[in-house]
């Protein structure tokens, strides 16, 4: 850990430790992973991840710090700070900094940094101790890794009828990520994103989720994608180059989700339908389902896994000439965007202790286009909570 | 059958009495809490982080630092032990939804907790129930 870390992290405690009352306390938790992973003797990396046929610990670890100050009986701070090695090499980072305001027994609001809730785990997609897998299926939650946090506002309800208890959220926001992979850059900005989630829970072993987001503007920017949209306007095709760059266009993400718990099994799954519009980027549709067995400290889990992706504006191509320059270039790039995949895998995690585990994770990927090689995934990992 | 029913009752009545006299303990609070009795349920949603305000007073949960004590409250209150209680808190704690529980050692560890805040609630054994507590339910 670089000492930045722990300059962050004093740098919040003495922040909290000032502004809490003294009656009340400031709470730090944490959650943490140590992860490998190679996708073994395979030349193909690991398609969505950074894997490749060496051991990698970088993609997958991280240690990250909660702080949570109560400063008023019904006003809280709470700060998540994160460094992974998947992201500048274990920099810490703030991912969550928002303040809660507990409005009733039934209500409550956030402002500032959040999780944007697309999926079941997204509030805790970090936290391996909450989960039986390495990391939660990467045929639903691979889509959108890029793009996790939002700054906004967001409020959250509780409700308990009968044997249901029900949690409603609305959120309101924008958001700024960038990943790399390998050399490509990608920023992604999205503004006026307007969301809803409804989580229900029926005693203790049914759990169904539905949620929604609107994305009234959507702009994904590459030095490579943005050269070729400007190359396509100063030629005069301007149509042609709006209706090929996601610029300020508008995407939908529908997910439902459920969870069953019973008799030691654990069977569960998610859908996901995520819609661009005017852009020549993929629409598609994903799912998983995965099943459990809890035995003793052991759960094995197999899972299962697809992925539908399609250019959503393959009609750009016929809005420019065929002996355009950049005619292959764009072709190339929708037939980029279709793709069919298949993942298989197998896993285990082993509660060493209340807050330890133990996980192992093997995933074949296969494509449904020919041509297409097959990779596979093998990953170990030590996770805990404090 | 009403004979065998009658018999089940018995038998039934006998285990929980033992039960209680091997492992017991009980949900406290603070004696001038403004918190009433509580129903088992109530006890499993206030431990388990789902229920934040009662009749407007802002709650907060104290649990006893692993041992017997805790072991005996979960298995029979809460029905999560272990690994699944963490994980189930984890949940709740990283995603803001509730603010993770005070942990402190023992019966008189609870109590002094309790004494300083009056919407705190605890749990100890039943050597651990004097007059400056309040009982909300025996288990």
């Amino acid at each position: 850990m670089k000492p930045t870390f722990l300059a962050t992290l004093a740098g919040i405690g003495a922040v909290a430790a000032i502004v809490t009352p003294a009656q009340a306390e400031v709470r730090f938790n944490g959650f943490g992973q140590i992860v490998a992973g190679s996708s073994l003797g395979n030349d193909h990396p690991f398609p969505g991840s950074s894997y490749d046929s060496s051991v990698n610990f970088k993609p997958d670890s991280l240690f990250a710090l909660q702080v949570q100050a109560p400063l008023t009986d019904k006003l809280s701070a709470t700060a998540q700070i994160v460094a992974t090695g998947a992201n500048d090499d274990f920099t810490p980072k703030f991912a969550w900094a928002y303040v809660n305001y507990q409005i009733n027994g039934h209500w409550s609001v956030k402002g500032g940094r959040q999780r944007l809730p697309f999926y079941r785990y997204s509030d805790y997609l970090q936290v391996g101790a909450a989960y039986p897998w390495i990391s939660p299926p990467i045929s639903v939650y691979g889509v959108t890794a890029g793009d996790s946090n939002f700054d906004g506002v967001s409020a959250s309800g509780l409700y308990d009828i009968g044997s249901w208890e029900f949690r409603p959220e609305a959120i309101y926001g924008g958001s700024t990520a960038t990943t790399v992979t390998g050399s490509s850059t990608l920023t992604i900005i999205a503004k006026n994103i307007a969301g809803m989630t409804l989580d229900s829970t029926y005693e203790d072993w049914l759990s169904l989720r539905l949620s929604y987001l609107y994305f009234n503007s959507l702009t994904f920017s590459n030095p490579a994608l943005d050269s070729l949209t400007q190359a396509l306007a100063a030629e005069g095709n301007t149509v042609a180059a709006t209706n090929f760059a996601t610029d300020g266009d508008v995407a939908t993400f529908a997910g439902a989700g459920f969870e069953i718990n019973r008799y030691h099994f654990v069977l569960s799954g998610e859908y996901v339908d995520i819609r661009t519009l005017h852009t020549a980027i993929g629409s598609e549709r994903e799912y998983y389902l995965s099943l459990g067995y809890h035995w003793n400290k052991w759960t094995p889990i197999a899972t299962f896994g697809h992925q539908d992706e399609k250019s959503s504006n393959p009609g750009v191509l016929g809005e420019i000439p065929m002996n355009d320059p950049y005619y292959g270039v764009i072709a190339g790039f929708i037939d980029a965007q279709h793709a069919i995949n298949d993942y298989y895998e197998v896993g285990a995690r082993y509660d060493v202790s209340r807050n330890t585990a133990l996980k192992v994770d093997f995933t074949r990927y296969l494509s449904g286009i020919s041509g297409v090689p097959g990779a596979n995934l093998l990953t170990a990992g030590f996770v805990f909570t404090f | 059958m009403y004979k065998m029913m009658k018999g089940k009752l018995g038998l039934g009545a006998l285990m929980l009495l033992s039960s209680m006299a091997a492992h017991a303990g009980a949900v406290v609070v603070s004696k001038d809490s403004p918190l009433a009795t509580f129903d088992a349920d109530e006890a499993k949603k206030v431990f388990l982080g789902r229920e934040a305000v009662i009749a407007g007073q802002s709650v907060s949960v104290i649990y006893q630092k692993d041992g017997a004590i805790r072991t005996d409250f979960e298995t029979k209150v809460l029905g999560k032990t272990g690994s699944d209680l963490s994980a189930y808190w984890s949940k709740l704690i990283f995603t803001g939804k509730a603010a993770a529980p005070d942990e402190v050692a023992g019966d008189a560890g609870v109590k002094s907790k309790l004494a300083a805040s009056p919407g705190a609630v605890g749990y100890v054994s039943d050597a651990g129930i004097d007059g400056s507590v309040k009982v909300l339910l025996k288990y």
